[in-house]
């Protein structure tokens, strides 16, 4: 960017068509007293043949850029390049202005044209100059979508000898030609000519496919781009034969946009049997928020898709595959992946934990060995038999070591068994789970602690590496005086007692001191072996009881008291044995650092509440005494101290985790632990050099953020889903609830379970199920495939984008969305080709008891069309262009028509027909003759009543009206740019029309090129054309494209 | 025997309307969607095309446009803005000048200036005719209290310039009616209407001239149809009274407000006051397809209607309140306005087609059944 540039400025004649008022020569005066500009041009003056006029005054000024001003200026610019390079300047300093594309036309435009100008002149940013020629030259090409005329230019090129890199948005060339059933006027089919074109691109050496690729930044200049393509991950890898097994056995569905929704297709897909790359893909939008949140990573959503569509052995062996101990957790894990899920924006979450409960229960209890890796000849010791421990027993015993589990308690399961009430949690569901992952290999050895039955020297000298998961099981005192008084006790000891079917302590009056989960369960204990009155007494209010909301529900349901905001003072005694307890009323203050508000004694206040059964259930340590003669680091909480990256202690081969190391959690978040120590154990075993190479994916899972939902995407599931509630479980009676350990929560019923699964929203729509893994012989699906970003260094860019299809429901009295039987042209020739939904046969749509379209049996035909023409062209509400094709391609249809339906009657609406050229006409004349009503003069609206669709519009040839009924429309739709016609236009700097479509250098004598030398458009984006005009123009940028690179190079 | 094409027509049609008829490339759309349109009248393309061809002739004998109330779905649904509606608009404009047989409609719908014009003279002549044949403007009021208007201006001198006035309207309009009739039914050689036509579809006519029957068909417009038959009975009502009846209603007795003479007289003012206020606000807005261009006869006439309307209003209250030179004078103003008004508007612009309109609807009706019935042995 420099100031100091010398201008010369032309002046084009005006051509035909300028608007009048604008004053052209307001803005010659002003353009001449600019500094910046050394010469002023005018067309008229210029003798094209000879320049060397134009090359003196460019010498004589020092003249290093060239702005040509007029409607469309291109066509000068070659004759301006030739004299700047004569002269010795730049030949590609020459920049071209638009008036007519910037919209200046009248006298009001005249400061704007003078800012725009001006701003070129001085140089604003957006005009780099093409330095001199020392840069290097790319012989590459980049071409932008591989429809017919990107296919086109990919094959000249590179049979020219050099390389082009394809970059394709959908997972396989083709674009539109590959929907069409004929094309006109051969009546080809077409598949026949695209498909041994997409078969060379697929096999040409020099042509580097990029499939499911878009483009997302571009710098440079011509010569030397460098073009930044996304790859997106296909999550099958090019092993993939194309055999379609995975189709068959994935369990969602979405609607098939090749199929333009006319039928659904599976989450992995092809597009079309003869896809280029023949390679399935999979639509997957990221990863389910569900596994994100979920501390083991469980394929939640899988496992509720295969629920859904009642697979239930395949849901449970997906949950096997990452859960050791499935049944529990469908009992009380405190599901992370319902807060994640995204169905609460709408209602509430989908009931994941009681499904998983529901699968587990049909399985549970099947003796199933797992697969095993060969014996390692490694012995491995874990301490303690929580869940911590037995899923790292599970999951090293797999990998063929010899694990053994010393429990100090009489029976399994650690906090499980000890913490858990068997109404939450019943013996036979752990004891199930438990002997589930004995049966795989695993020694429990019970009654014996570490420290007194067994040392831990003789661990560390007879096993090959430890795992210490001793969890936490020492109750934190509140440090009262009185505390160990008779019918004191703490929370976890109660329960274990209880639990362990050892001495129980009973009570009338039971006091529960504590906000968790220990405290509820607790109170929840002591009412149903017989107290009157149990209470539960917490210092802070209800929003921060760490508890989970449901068992507080629960514990409030069976008529237990919660009193907020108080804290003991004093436990009053007699004779050793508790009599009452003092409380005093608390406030909440600041927030500590747990970023809870603390709670603060209001002077003064107090009360007295009775009991003879006093429960403290204020957290948990863990024991550490068997530790204390070894160099492993404890916390000042009594908490192991580990290296994050592996769980591993100061003491080599000695690993810790669960409750041991976290300080109380949650069974899950154990078994994560637990997990990843198993990694850890497993490669040090395997001795490898480092810890790096584990599978992190275990390690981000429940420590990622999961992101909320912008009010937007709130809105469109609104829109988009009915708000339903979850199906609740049902409960036992109250009764039985008060007086018993029976279970509280029933199963779901196989109705129930396929209603609550059916509700998931299909997030990611892949829902990671791992069914197409299964059955897949060549082994080439790969979950873990990420998104690539790839730069490419090339010397020219093509683009061709193409078209979308003009949407006809912006048309509302054609109702087309709303009656099922008006169809657009594209649908029609899915319906009519070979491959499509159908097979070729031309069926009526009927409405499902969703509302939505379905085709119907093949019997069921249409013996009426109508075919319209124009539809969102030629009209200036939508677009005012002709989009050049349909009349042709209308013919085609009843032609299809007729061949399909020999009998059926067909009308054919137009306004004029364009049938130019070479065998267009001659095609029309053969179309009429195989007996179609051709009716000049439009329909404006299509209703529907019972005896079919009904159309009148005037037959202006004949001076009436026609009215009658038709069993389906097609409507001609036009063509319209790209949506991402705008974005790519910006990325590249060039130009679009007022319409969208991109902008050729000069419409008549330059049309694919751009003002940016290097870029090329070929094909339907430059504007409305078939598929000859395409190939053509596909054919003239590989010329162009080839002239380039034999000249640089 | 064919029509000869005129290009120059295209230019004389600028007088009537703007819309870009040039634009219309003949796809249909506007018929297929007009509500009114039948296989005997399809329109609004084809007066389209007579307009753009300049065929004078046909045009002439078109009584599409009069079929047409202007819901303006035509012009909705156009995809080249040519604006149907206001075509079929314009084209009733053009059609009263051409049913006129003295030329002064055409005169009044091209030139601002003729139409100011005559309307100040005629002003000037009932002001002149005042100045010399007024009553005494007693300042004496009656035994109620209200003014002598009839002193100053009897009932009785007044009736005769009320007749000559109804018999000149009467005159220009029927022989207007006669000359549509000519051009619509008459020319047409081939058309065969039997008496008994006439003589049955006469019903018609009178329905459609004193409901708008027709125009209450159109979905959209219901409401502009019940505010346009408020204005339609106001003026009827107002018409008949200061013709047939002036000496029971311009009298200077002040009956109680529930008395017949005040009665008829409040209702027609409502009337004409809601539909007045009713169109006019649409015009300023210009909300709909029917609103959204106003030609200049549209505003006079509205205008004109108002301002006699409130003119009158202010009599009555002068009047019965006792003020007499103000009576007097607003009197005078009030005729000033009011005699001017009828004698452009009704025969020779746009009030015209309070007569073309159902006449229009009765000839398109003895047409349609003379083709049909022509065409019977044919389809038989």
């Amino acid at each position: 960017m420099n100031g100091n540039s010398n201008f010369g400025v032309c002046f084009c004649e005006y051509t035909n068509g300028h608007p009048q008022s604008f004053n052209l020569f307001a803005l010659i005066s002003y353009i001449q007293n600019l500094s910046a500009v050394s010469a002023i041009w005018f067309e008229r003056d210029l003798i094209l043949s000879n320049n060397t006029n134009i090359v003196q005054t460019i010498r004589k000024n020092n003249i290093d850029r060239i702005l040509i001003i007029g409607n469309r200026p291109g066509y000068l610019k070659a004759f301006f390049s030739g004299a700047m390079r004569s002269a010795g300047s730049d030949h590609s300093a020459v920049f071209l202005f638009s008036l007519l594309d910037h919209g200046i036309y009248t006298k009001g435009d005249q400061d704007r044209a003078r800012a725009m100008i001006s701003g070129i002149i001085y140089n604003t940013p957006y005009m780099p100059v093409h330095p001199k020629d020392d840069l290097p030259f790319f012989p590459d090409t980049v071409i932008i979508g591989a429809g017919i005329a990107g296919i086109q230019a990919s094959l000249e090129i590179a049979n020219g000898g050099h390389k082009v890199h394809l970059i394709e948005k959908s997972s396989s060339i083709g674009g539109h030609m590959a929907m069409f059933d004929k094309t006109f006027p051969t009546l080809d089919c077409a598949a026949c000519i695209l498909t041994p074109k997409m078969v060379e691109v697929g096999q040409h050496p020099n042509i580097d496919l990029l499939t499911l690729s878009e483009v997302i930044g571009i710098s440079g200049h011509s010569g030397n781009f460098k073009v930044k393509v996304r790859k997106k991950a296909r999550y099958v890898t090019e092993k993939c034969t194309g055999c379609g097994e995975c189709t068959k056995v994935c369990p969602v569905e979405v609607p098939n946009e090749f199929e333009l929704g006319l039928v659904k297709r599976k989450a992995i897909y092809r597009n079309f049997p003869q896809a280029t790359p023949n390679i399935y893909a999979i639509s997957r939008e990221g990863m389910p928020l569900c596994k994100l949140a979920c501390p083991i990573g469980q394929d939640v959503e899988g496992y509720i898709a295969l629920t859904a569509r009642g697979k239930f052995r395949e849901a449970y062996e997906l949950i096997r595959r990452t859960n050791a101990l499935p049944s529990i957790c469908g009992r009380v894990c405190y599901h992370k992946c319902e807060e994640a899920c995204k169905r609460a924006y709408l209602d509430e979450p989908v009931s994941i934990r009681n499904l998983k409960r529901y699968i587990t229960e049909k399985y549970t209890g099947e003796k199933i060995q797992l697969e095993k890796e060969d014996p390692s000849g490694k012995k491995v010791a874990i301490i303690g038999s929580g869940p911590s421990g037995l899923a790292c027993a599970h999951d090293l015993v797999l990998k063929g070591h010899e694990v053994t589990i010393f429990e100090k308690q009489k029976r399994a399961g650690g906090m499980m068994i000890t913490g858990i009430p068997e109404f939450r949690l019943p013996r036979k569901i752990l004891d199930q789970d438990i002997g589930f992952i004995e049966q795989q290999g695993v020694r429990i050895q019970l009654n014996t602690q570490v420290g007194k039955d067994i040392q831990f020297e003789d661990l560390k000298k007879d096993y090959d590496a430890v795992y210490l998961a001793t969890g936490a099981h020492k109750s934190l005192e509140i440090g009262l005086d009185n505390e160990n008084a008779s019918g004191v006790l703490h929370g976890v000891d109660y329960l274990r007692m209880v639990n362990l079917k050892e001495d129980i302590p009973s009570g009338e009056n039971v006091i529960v001191i504590g906000g968790g989960n220990t405290a509820i369960d607790s109170a929840r204990v002591a009412l149903r072996l017989g107290a009157k009155n149990v209470n539960i007494v917490y210092r802070r209010s209800k929003e921060e009881m760490p508890a989970t909301p449901e068992e507080i529900r629960e514990a409030e349901e069976e008529g237990i008291g919660i009193v907020l905001l108080a804290a003991p003072k004093q436990f009053k005694a007699k004779d050793g044995r508790i009599k009452k307890v003092r409380f005093a009323n608390m406030k909440l203050g600041a927030p500590d650092e747990s970023g809870r508000k603390r709670p603060v004694e209001i002077p003064g206040s107090g009360f007295d509440m009775k009991a003879d059964l006093v429960i403290i259930a204020v957290s948990q340590k863990p024991e550490i005494e068997y530790l204390k003669e070894e160099q492993i680091k404890v916390s000042k909480w009594d908490t192991l101290v580990v290296n994050e990256a592996d769980l591993g202690t100061d003491l080599t081969g000695c690993y810790a985790g669960g409750d041991a190391v976290s300080g109380p959690s949650s069974v899950v978040e154990a078994m994560a632990m637990g997990k990843r120590a198993a990694l850890s154990i497993d490669n040090y075993l395997n001795k490898y050099a480092s810890h790096e190479g584990l599978d992190l994916e275990i390690d981000t899972h429940g420590k990622v953020k999961i992101p909320g939902l912008a009010p937007s995407e709130i809105d469109e599931l609104k829109e988009k889903y009915i708000a339903q509630a979850r199906t609740q479980p049902k409960k036992i009676d109250l009764q039985s609830r008060r007086n018993s350990f029976k279970e509280v929560t029933e199963t779901f019923s196989d109705e129930e379970a396929m209603a609550e699964a059916q509700r998931c929203l299909n997030c990611t729509i892949c829902t990671i199920c791992r069914e197409c893994e299964k059955v897949c012989e060549a082994k080439a699906i790969d979950y873990n495939m990420k998104d690539e970003i790839l730069e490419i260094e090339a010397g020219n860019i093509i683009l061709a984008t193409g078209f979308k299809p003009f949407d006809a429901g912006r048309i509302e009295t054609y109702g087309y969305g709303k009656l099922a039987n008006v169809i657009t042209s594209l649908e029609f020739e899915r319906m009519a080709n070979a491959s499509g939904p159908t097979g070729g046969q031309i069926v009526l749509r009927e409405k499902d008891t969703y509302g939505d379209f379905i085709l119907s049996e093949p019997g069921n035909k249409p013996e009426r069309v109508a075919i319209i023409h124009c539809v969102g062209s030629r009209n200036e509400n939508f677009n005012a262009y002709c989009s050049r094709v349909c009349c042709m391609y209308s013919l085609k249809i009843a032609h299809l028509l007729r061949e399909k339906l020999p009998d059926a009657a067909i009308f054919e609406y137009y306004i004029d027909i364009r049938a130019f050229g070479k065998g267009y006409e001659e095609f029309y004349n053969r179309i009429q003759k195989e007996g179609i009503q051709l009716i000049r003069g439009l329909p404006s609206s299509i209703k529907e009543d019972k005896n079919g669709l009904y159309i009148r519009s005037e037959d202006i040839i004949d001076q009436r009206l026609i009215e009658h009924y038709v069993d389906m429309v097609i409507l001609s739709v036009g063509l319209e740019p790209q949506n991402d016609a705008g974005h790519l236009s910006q990325l590249l700097d060039i130009g679009t029309d007022k319409e969208g479509w991109y902008r050729e250098a000069n419409y008549n004598t330059l049309p694919v090129h751009t003002h940016k030398e290097g870029i090329m458009i070929v094909g339907a984006c430059q504007g409305p054309k078939d598929i000859p005009d395409s190939v053509a123009q596909g054919s003239a940028a590989a010329s162009l494209v080839l002239q380039n690179v034999l000249i640089k190079t | 025997m064919s029509e000869r094409v005129d290009p120059g027509f295209i230019k004389e049609m600028k007088h009537y309307g703007t819309s870009d008829w040039n634009a219309c490339f003949h796809c249909g759309n506007c018929t297929a969607i007009c509500p009114f349109t039948e296989n005997e009248s399809l329109f609004p393309r084809k007066g389209i095309r007579q307009m753009q061809m300049g065929l004078k002739d046909s045009l002439a004998s078109n009584v599409d446009p009069w079929l047409c109330y202007y819901c303006g779905e035509c012009s909705d649904t156009c995809p080249r803005n040519a604006n149907p509606g206001e075509i079929m608009m314009s084209l009733r404009r053009y059609l009263t000048t051409i049913y006129d047989w003295t030329g002064l409609a055409k005169r009044f719908y091209q030139s601002k200036k003729w139409e100011f014009g005559v309307m100040i003279l005629l002003a000037l002549l009932i002001m002149i005719l005042f100045i010399f044949f007024h009553g005494p403007m007693t300042r004496e009021l009656t035994s109620e209290g209200g003014v002598q208007l009839n002193t100053f201006a009897p009932w009785k001198k007044i009736e005769i310039g009320d007749w000559i006035m109804a018999g000149l309207l009467s005159f220009f309009l029927i022989s207007n009616i006669l000359n549509m009739y000519l051009k619509i039914i008459v020319k047409d050689r081939q058309l065969k209407v039997p008496f008994r036509f006439y003589i049955i579809e006469f019903w018609s006519l009178i329905v459609n001239f004193f409901t708008q029957k027709k125009f209450s068909k159109c979905e959209k417009d219901r409401t502009y149809w019940i505010t346009h038959l408020l204005v339609m009975t106001g003026y009827t009502i107002m018409f008949i009274l200061i013709v047939v009846f002036l000496g029971w209603f311009q009298t200077d007795a002040i009956h109680p407000w529930w008395h017949g003479q005040r009665l008829l007289g409040y209702y027609a003012t409502f009337g004409l006051l809601v539909g007045i206020f009713y169109f006019l606000a649409g015009r300023f807005k210009q909300n709909t397809q029917k609103n959204k261009y106003s030609h200049f006869t549209d505003w006079s006439f509205l205008i004109l209607l108002l301002l006699t309307t409130l003119s009158g209003i202010l009599v009555h209250i002068f009047r019965v309140t006792g003020l007499p030179m103000l009576t007097y004078y607003t009197y005078v103003i009030h005729l000033m306005i009011l005699f001017p008004m009828l004698m452009i508007e009704v025969p020779f612009s746009k009030w015209s087609h309070l007569a073309y309109r159902p006449f229009a609807i009765y000839f398109y009706n003895l047409k349609k059944r003379a083709m049909n019935r022509q065409l019977q042995p044919v389809l038989q």
